[in-house]
């Protein structure tokens, strides 16, 4: 009889212990593959749509309701000085505050036109009076068209395009949230 | 026998478990193609830049010269024997298809654009202008309308206007034909359609 019954006690361990093991396995596993969803910047998804069109459509607005921004307005939301403009925004406010961001978002814009050769795009250039898309990667003169908090360095955003003409030239108005 | 018994229940018991979760990662079959916030999300930002593209377009001409880009001798666009343009070369002959180039091509993203006119019974046909391929699932459409007056000239291949006018013309008919005789000759409806490559 005592052959018969074997090793219990080890047969025993083995057994919860794959059981155990798997369970452990599962748990440990099934968030993984839900991570890529739960994570990252939800809110800013729907936020940066927003954004981008309070910006192009209102903020920017030449009068016609498209995306054709009007050039001093333009000009005013991304230059330094302050001095008011008549523009649907108030320049002396960081652009947070002009699009209607509430603490904790943070939000970046920056103009650029598109690259003939197919590269990087190219920033949009003002010199105070005129908009153009400069030929380099970076303006030779006058200063470029962006506006908001500088980007962090790590972390993850989200971004929004809109296509507009202003001045003549076609650009892509890139909103950035975090 | 009672201690194998457990050991055997223990794997079966895993295998239950195991065999769960590989059947609901079979049914829920997540790609990154799926529909998920994140791609409705670039389906916006696509919807969103095309539609600008199309005011952009409107506002410096681009639009009406592709409208009437006609090649009045052949009964076709300038510079293809029919059913639009296809290459980079082609596209890259009108100001719109240009500008679409720019915009979208270095985000690798593909796009066609048609021109609609609906017929006399309501419905629409479209005529292909530019043609890079089927769209995929996810693409995204923007449109705008222009309308097109008896005395709007077609253009040359240049892109400048000729003296001759939609109406006058004894071709344009082929891609667009006229819908009242009060003037308007017809509104066209120029669609864009982006889809990620």
């Amino acid at each position: 009889m005592i052959d018969e019954r074997g090793q219990t006690t080890i047969d025993f361990a083995i057994g919860t212990s794959v059981f155990l093991v798997t369970v452990a396995f599962v748990v440990a596993f099934v968030p993984g593959l839900f991570q890529p969803f739960a994570d990252g910047p939800q809110q800013e998804l729907a936020g940066v749509d927003r954004v981008a069109d309070t910006i192009v459509y209102d903020l920017l607005d030449d009068g016609d309701g498209g995306s054709t921004p009007d050039r001093r307005c333009t000009i005013a939301l991304f230059n330094d000085t302050t001095t008011d403009t008549g523009c649907n925004f108030d320049d002396s406010d960081p652009l947070a505050e002009q699009v209607g961001l509430s603490t904790g978002h943070h939000a970046n814009v920056t103009v650029v036109g598109g690259d003939p050769d197919g590269g990087t795009p190219n920033p949009a250039c003002s010199d105070g009076t005129r908009i153009e898309v400069s030929d380099t990667d970076d303006c030779t003169s006058g200063f470029a068209l962006d506006a908001g908090e500088p980007l962090p360095s790590g972390g993850a955003s989200v971004i929004g395009r809109r296509v507009a003409h202003v001045d003549g030239t076609t650009v892509t108005v890139v909103v950035r949230m975090w | 026998m009672r201690a194998q018994a457990h050991t055997l229940e223990a794997v079966a018991a895993s295998i239950v478990i195991l065999a769960s979760v590989v059947f609901a990662l079979q049914v829920t079959a997540v790609t990154p193609l799926s529909a998920s916030t994140a791609s409705q999300h670039i389906e916006n930002q696509q919807q969103a830049s095309a539609a600008g593209v199309l005011d952009a377009a409107r506002e410096n001409g681009a639009l009406d010269a592709a409208v009437r880009y006609w090649d009045e001798t052949n009964g076709t666009f300038h510079g293809t024997a029919g059913a639009g343009y296809t290459t980079d070369p082609e596209v890259n002959r009108t100001a719109l298809g240009r500008m679409l180039l720019d915009t979208f091509e270095a985000r690798g993203v593909a796009f066609n654009v048609y021109f609609a006119y609906p017929t006399d019974t309501g419905t629409l046909v479209r005529e292909r202008f530019i043609y890079r391929g089927e769209p995929s699932d996810n693409a995204a459409t923007a449109t705008t309308t222009v309308a097109l007056y008896d005395d709007d000239p077609l253009y040359d291949a240049n892109e400048t206007t000729t003296n001759v006018t939609v109406n006058g013309s004894s071709t344009y008919d082929a891609l667009i034909p006229p819908e009242s005789s009060t003037g308007l000759y017809n509104a066209v409806r120029v669609e864009v359609v982006v889809w990620r490559m």
